[in-house]
């Protein structure tokens, strides 16, 4: 086999997978639209036209939702390998915990979490 | 990474850090918008303790080489920690008047510091790319914090978008040099390009991008658009904490970069640097002279400086460092000073022009007084400490050869006499509309006598504090026997 067959088939499959998926959704799916599911992203929010003034709030959550996964991604690999990285470990994610509790009584005390 | 007794070299900048975040508590917890100023003081001082008692005298690197201690860097983060205490001495006042968010304020002032520190406290190219962000990232959301200002919103919106590019510019300056030399750490580089230097097109374009990348840190033509903007619309204490330690800390990444990573192309790196410091120097003064706004004219007059302490850069000997690291420290406490005086007169005529400052002399004559000194820094008239820095800097250039140059400083430095010289004229010559006294808050007046104080003894007694700079080595002892 020539040494770059698998890229070949590599980006053949990479091509293959999103037009199956794309084919197959629109033969089985069903469609009955309400105006909830024809907005964008599904988000709840509506998307203005990009003139003049919008709030901001939305992108302000977004952010926040960043902030927590991060943390969360953090945890996850701490918690994996808990044991071998002992005391240590313990530590460092308490110091970074402490860094990050901060912040979140911060963005609460300045009303960051009032999403009414 | 386990601890060890590493960790007490870089305990200063740990303090530093957790000082922000109590200063940020302060804030959030009192009412009071003085305590978290306080807080900030009082880790600051910390600190410098910390830095002075156990730090100072240390030569050696951590942590892979990813941290280094020595005495340029021990004498920069002392620097760095002065300026950042004066800056939050100073606005007490300012952050009252104006209702900036105090905790918030003093935590990323104290961040900044941080990310100077480690830009001075390293030989490795990502620590201090990762300083450069994170004195970059605060400086961007301190010049937008006046939020009701449009002019402050502008100039952080211009920082990011100009701050963002340098940065990518200087990443890939890295990145470039990083290829030819297949390493990140200066030293390792240095040998790498000892015995020769292959692939010298794409190694001299790394060389440009650092230049031009850290040129826009250090606001020097033609990368200096920013500046005046920036200086004029950011609240002015964080203009004078931007000119100061930021231009400081710009300085002092590009000699451990230049110096102990590049010297293979030095002969390079040399014309570029003496090309840009005449043009800094000479586009300065001559675009200060039509300002009629204080703070734009102290704007291109930092430009004009960042080219006198670039003259450092292209002489590149021992003796250029350790004046240009003394050029830095009597400039930056002339232009805190400068800028204290600034502050006060903000808080009464919010244009900030020179016009502004007639009758002073009259009014707050002892403000007037030291404003007048700071100026006769800025030109470098004895017994001032910018004479000395001049004079230094001067006899550096003539040493190694470049007396043309010298004579393009000396030049310039007369160029600059009428509009350093006019702010003093319209303080003591011209009448102003009132002449109501201006009281001085504490913190401004204690900044202006801090600042008055040094420029003076930096003028007069200048051994100690030569003593002091010239036993600094870029080059740090534990490298030059190699790695």
């Amino acid at each position: 086999m020539h040494p770059y067959a698998p890229l070949l088939i590599f980006i053949g499959l990479a091509l293959l997978i999103p037009v199956a998926i794309s084919v197959l959704y629109s033969l089985v799916s069903s469609r009955r639209p309400d105006p909830v599911k024809s907005t964008p992203y599904e988000s709840g929010y509506p998307t203005p036209p990009i003139e003049g003034r919008f709030p901001a709030k939305f992108y302000f959550i977004a952010m926040l939702f960043v902030i927590f996964d991060v943390e969360a991604a953090a945890m996850y690999s701490w918690a994996v390998l808990l044991r071998e990285l002992g005391a240590y470990g313990l530590a460092a994610m308490a110091l970074f915990l402490i860094v990050f509790i901060l912040g979140d009584l911060y963005v609460w005390k300045k009303g960051g979490f009032d999403w009414t | 990474m386990p601890v060890d007794g590493s960790l007490r070299l870089i305990l200063p900048e740990i303090i530093v850090a957790g000082t922000g975040l109590l200063a940020l508590t302060a804030g959030l917890v009192s009412r009071r918008s003085r305590l978290p100023g306080f807080v900030s003081m009082l880790g600051l001082a910390a600190a410098a303790y910390f830095l002075l008692a156990e730090v100072a005298g240390e030569t050696t690197q951590i942590w892979s080489g990813t941290v280094l201690v020595d005495g340029f860097s021990t004498l920069f983060k002392a620097v760095f920690l002065g300026i950042a205490a004066l800056i939050a001495l100073v606005s007490f006042d300012y952050i009252e008047r104006n209702g900036l968010p105090a905790g918030e304020f003093h935590l990323l002032v104290l961040l900044a510091t941080v990310g100077m520190m480690f830009m001075a406290g390293s030989l490795n190219l990502i620590t201090i790319y990762i300083g450069l962000e994170c004195l970059a990232l605060a400086s961007y959301a301190l010049t937008g914090m006046l939020r009701g200002s449009a002019k402050s919103t502008e100039a952080s919106l211009k920082y990011i978008l100009i701050g963002a590019i340098s940065s990518g510019v200087i990443l890939f300056g890295m990145s470039l040099v990083f290829g030819v030399a297949g390493s990140v750490h200066l030293a390792e580089i240095n040998a790498a390009l000892a015995g020769g230097t292959p692939m010298l097109p794409v190694l001299l374009a790394g060389m440009v991008f650092l230049v031009a990348g850290l040129g826009v840190k250090m606001a020097a033509v033609p990368f200096h658009m920013w500046a005046p903007d920036v200086y004029h619309g950011a609240p002015a204490p964080v203009a004078a904490f931007l000119i100061t330690a930021s231009e400081a800390a710009a300085f002092a990444a590009a000699l451990r970069i230049f110096l102990v990573g590049l010297p293979a192309i030095q002969e390079h790196w040399t014309t570029v640097f003496v090309a840009l410091a005449v043009i800094t120097m000479t586009f300065g003064n001559v675009t200060a002279i039509v300002q009629t706004n204080m703070r734009r004219m102290l704007a291109y007059s930092a430009v004009a400086q960042a080219g006198y302490v670039m003259v450092g850069l292209a002489v590149a000997s021992e003796r250029a460092v350790s004046a240009m690291i003394y050029y830095l420290i009597a400039y930056a406490f002339a232009t805190i000073g400068a800028f204290a005086v600034v502050i006060l007169l903000g808080r009464y005529h919010p244009a900030e022009d020179i016009a502004d400052y007639r009758g002073l002399g009259r009014r707050a004559p002892l403000l007037a007084l030291t404003l007048t000194v700071f100026m006769l820094s800025f030109i470098g008239i004895p017994p001032t400490a910018g004479f000395f820095g001049k004079f230094y800097l001067f006899q550096s250039a003539v040493a190694a050869g470049m007396p043309w140059l010298a004579l393009i400083m000396v030049l310039n430095s007369m160029v600059s006499i009428p509009y350093y010289w006019g702010v003093v004229q319209t303080m003591y010559l011209r009448e102003g509309e009132t002449d109501a006294p201006l009281p001085a808050p504490a913190g401004v007046r204690w900044t202006a006598a801090i600042g008055l104080a040094a420029t003076l003894i930096l003028g007069l007694f200048p051994d100690q504090v030569v003593q002091l700079v010239s036993a600094v080595q870029v080059v740090p002892a534990l490298l030059s026997g190699g790695l």
